[in-house]
């Protein structure tokens, strides 16, 4: 569903990304690893169409579309959602007017008419308890003092108000106390269907515990350096990144 | 200083009908404007309190007056359309100067309250009248006042007896109406009584295709314990000029609650003063202005604390767009013996465009030494950081923009006691920037215009 080829991103004229290549089937979960300033956040921002992100070079296929000709919002209506490492502030936004805002444009670009206020309100409550959001978080504006933590819970919920095919969950698990954790994962696996891919980006195990990738991932320098299965992260759990270091520069050198 | 010569002529022209008859009330004051404008001339943008607003290319545009007092041909059913829809209560209707009608039998004036045009208090009360008029706009102070204490006709005056306290609020509808291009000068006189209680919400509202300017002067009087919400809504068109000056006089323990919306307009001056003569006033001025278009809104305050132990608390908040120019300048002084000052100013601006500007000038002038006063001011630009987040969640970015905007105004709105205005200008501001989108459709600004299309055709 996801092919990304040699894809090559700077930012304020800084090569990042130096030639990335990822490819993700329907359904499939996938974790990205990698120590800090590798790129991971780049990616994902630049797969969701940050304008702060300049793309030199490459190509990115979503369902068989050419991503990266999108819109920010049309890769979002196309199915494409991204679970920010550190959500904004919205203040005087509500998140009904918030959500509601999104689901109809989604809708409109479907061609289908605005939602109906009492199923969407309906909507809202069931997707609110299966995240274990707050009611009167759900009330306030957009991220308006919300803790970390209460942030990355309203990103799950706002990911299962929008039922994405793909969702990039950016550090989800950072901030978030053990309860917490659990209840958004649970909450995870109940929104996906065979349908819904996720590129999981942590530095912990707990969260591949609780997500269970068919893939992992190591970024390093703006490049993807190692592919492997779960073993992977508990390898660099135990580890760290130094290993996985040395191997490349062997390759490299070879 | 042509169009100052061209005013001054005007009246030596009409000397025996602004002098003479039921005009005579006035004619000391136009005396002394006369003089106050032949010594002063009209305000130029060298003068601090003028320096945003060129108040001489506003007047020199070729204006008529309607000293003769010839039918505006708006009927009162006309600009009943012009209310604010879901604000029910005692409705007082006008088209440039003329009162039109004061209430009617479906929702007649509460007891206690007592609401005339100009010219009948001139002629019943006339005691009464001179007691009050011109008697916080000063002539000598400001040449705009000036200008219109010499040629305002008519206007509306409205007594809210001590002790009395009508729950909802009396709206007056002012809409523009001519078949030329017009100036009207008009007054507002505004007396709380002791104890009493009175919501006042005044409509600007001009709409087609003639130029107007208004100059409106309104001094306000709260007395011992008085209270009074004053709200005052402008939806006027490009080529709308408004000059609207309002002075209050606080008596101790009165409070003052005062909001003020530049939603669409040409060319605004506003100017309030409020002065604080007793103890334990409190005052509360808020206001939200939509730039648009070339729109210019240039609000300038003054708040006056004279007595110790009072509270102020300003905020006004600006969306400036395309290539509108807003102007803010509040000043809170703080008399000597004015002690245990609690005041608050803030402006917050945001230009969403390059071509927008905003000049901020907050100001405190201090004379007493215990006292807790805070002011401060930004201009700032639409997050980009939350443009962003809301493009992620398939919000695009008009509608993104316009969700921000509203909720930049929201604040301002939010101060609004009177529920259904506060729906109703949340729905205007929505409007407004929608419109900028092109998506309006059948709003009740657009409605006006069509109406007076279709009345002259
Ligand atoms: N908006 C930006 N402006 C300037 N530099 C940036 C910007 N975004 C990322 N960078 C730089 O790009 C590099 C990669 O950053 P990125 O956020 O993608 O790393 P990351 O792998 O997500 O790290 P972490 O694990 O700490 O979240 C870093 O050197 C960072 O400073
Ligand atoms: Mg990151």
């Amino acid at each position: 569903m996801l092919e990304v080829k040699n894809l090559c991103a700077s930012v304020e004229g800084k090569e990042i990304l130096k030639g990335v290549n990822l490819r993700i089937g329907h359904g499939e979960i996938h974790a990205l690893m990698g120590p800090n300033g590798s790129g991971k956040s780049t990616l994902s921002n630049v797969l969701v169409g940050n304008p702060l992100y300049e793309v030199t070079q490459g190509t990115v296929a979503f369902n068989g579309k050419d991503l990266l000709a999108m819109k920010a919002e049309n890769r979002s209506h196309e199915g494409l959602f991204m679970s920010f490492q550190q959500p904004v502030e919205i203040p005087g936004v509500s998140m009904v007017n918030f959500l509601r805002a999104a689901i109809d444009a989604k809708r409109k670009y479907l061609g289908l008419p605005p939602v109906n206020t009492a199923d969407f309100l309906k909507e809202m409550k069931e997707k609110r308890k299966m995240v274990g959001l707050d009611a009167a978080l759900a009330r306030r504006s957009v991220n308006e003092g919300f803790s970390g933590g209460e942030r990355k819970r309203n990103e799950i919920f706002q990911m299962a108000m929008l039922q994405p095919r793909l969702a990039i969950l950016d550090e989800t698990d950072s901030g978030l106390d053990v309860d917490a954790l659990r209840i958004v994962a649970e909450g995870f696996h109940q929104l996906r269907n065979d349908e819904m891919s996720a590129i999981v980006i942590t530095h912990y195990r707990k969260m591949l515990e609780y997500l269970r990738p068919d893939v992992v991932h190591v970024m390093m320098d703006g490049r993807i350096v190692k592919t492997g299965g779960p073993d992977l992260a508990d390898r660099i759990e135990a580890e760290g990144f130094d290993w996985v270091k040395a191997e490349v520069g062997a390759s490299a050198a070879q | 200083m042509d169009s100052l010569a061209q005013y001054l002529r005007l009246f030596d022209q009409n000397r025996p009908l602004l002098l003479d008859g039921p005009q005579a009330v006035a004619a000391p004051l136009r005396l002394r404007a006369y003089e106050a404008l032949q010594t002063h001339g009209l305000p130029t943008r060298k003068e601090e309190k003028y320096r945003y607003t060129d108040v001489q290319s506003c007047l020199a545009l070729d204006y008529g007056l309607n000293l003769h007092r010839r039918p505006s041909g708006m009927e009162a059913h006309d600009v009943s359309r012009g209310r604010v829809a879901g604000v029910n209560g005692p409705l007082v209707l006008m088209a440039n100067d003329e009162v039109l009608s004061v209430a009617d039998v479906r929702c007649p004036m509460p007891a206690g309250v007592e609401v005339n045009s100009l010219g009948v208090v001139a002629a019943q009360s006339p005691r009464w009248l001179a007691d009050h008029l011109a008697q916080l706009a000063v002539v000598e102070q400001d040449s705009m006042v000036a200008l219109n204490t010499l040629l305002a006709q008519e206007g509306l005056v409205v007594r809210a007896h001590a002790g009395c306290c009508p729950g909802q609020p009396i709206q007056v509808v002012c809409q523009g109406a001519s078949q030329m291009d017009l100036m009207t000068l008009r007054r507002l006189l505004v007396v709380v009584e002791e104890d009493a209680e009175l919501s006042l919400l005044m409509v600007y509202r001009d709409a087609g295709e003639y130029r107007r300017l208004v100059s409106q002067v309104a001094e306000v009087y709260l007395e011992k314990n008085a209270r009074l919400h004053l709200w005052l809504v402008e939806q006027g068109q490009a080529a709308t000029q408004l000059f609207d000056h309002v002075v209050v006089r606080q008596a101790a323990r009165s409070r003052l609650d005062c909001g003020c919306f530049s939603l669409q307009g040409g060319t605004t001056r506003r100017t309030l003063e409020v002065c604080q003569l007793g103890q334990e006033a409190v005052t509360q001025v808020y206001g939200g202005v939509i730039g648009l278009g070339r729109e210019h809104v240039d609000n300038h305050l003054l708040i006056r604390h004279e007595a110790p132990n009072c509270q102020s608390d300003v905020l006004f908040k600006y969306v400036l767009d395309d290539e509108s120019v807003g102007a803010f300048a509040g000043k809170v002084l703080v008399q000597r013996g004015a002690q245990k000052i609690q005041s608050q100013e803030t402006n917050a601006n945001l230009c969403v465009s390059p071509t927008a500007r905003m000049f901020t000038q907050p100001m405190l002038e201090i004379y007493a030494d215990d006292v807790k006063c805070n002011h401060g001011s930004t201009v700032g630009r639409l997050d980009e950081r939350a443009l962003f987040y809301m493009a992620q969640r398939g919000i695009p970015e008009p509608e993104a923009r316009m969700l921000l905007q509203e909720a930049f105004l929201g604040e301002a709105v939010a101060r609004v006691a009177h529920e259904p205005l506060r729906e109703r200008l949340s729905y205007w501001v929505e409007e407004r920037f929608r419109y900028k989108m092109g998506h309006c459709n059948g709003c009740d600004i657009c409605d006006t215009e069509r109406l007076l299309k279709e009345k002259k055709e």
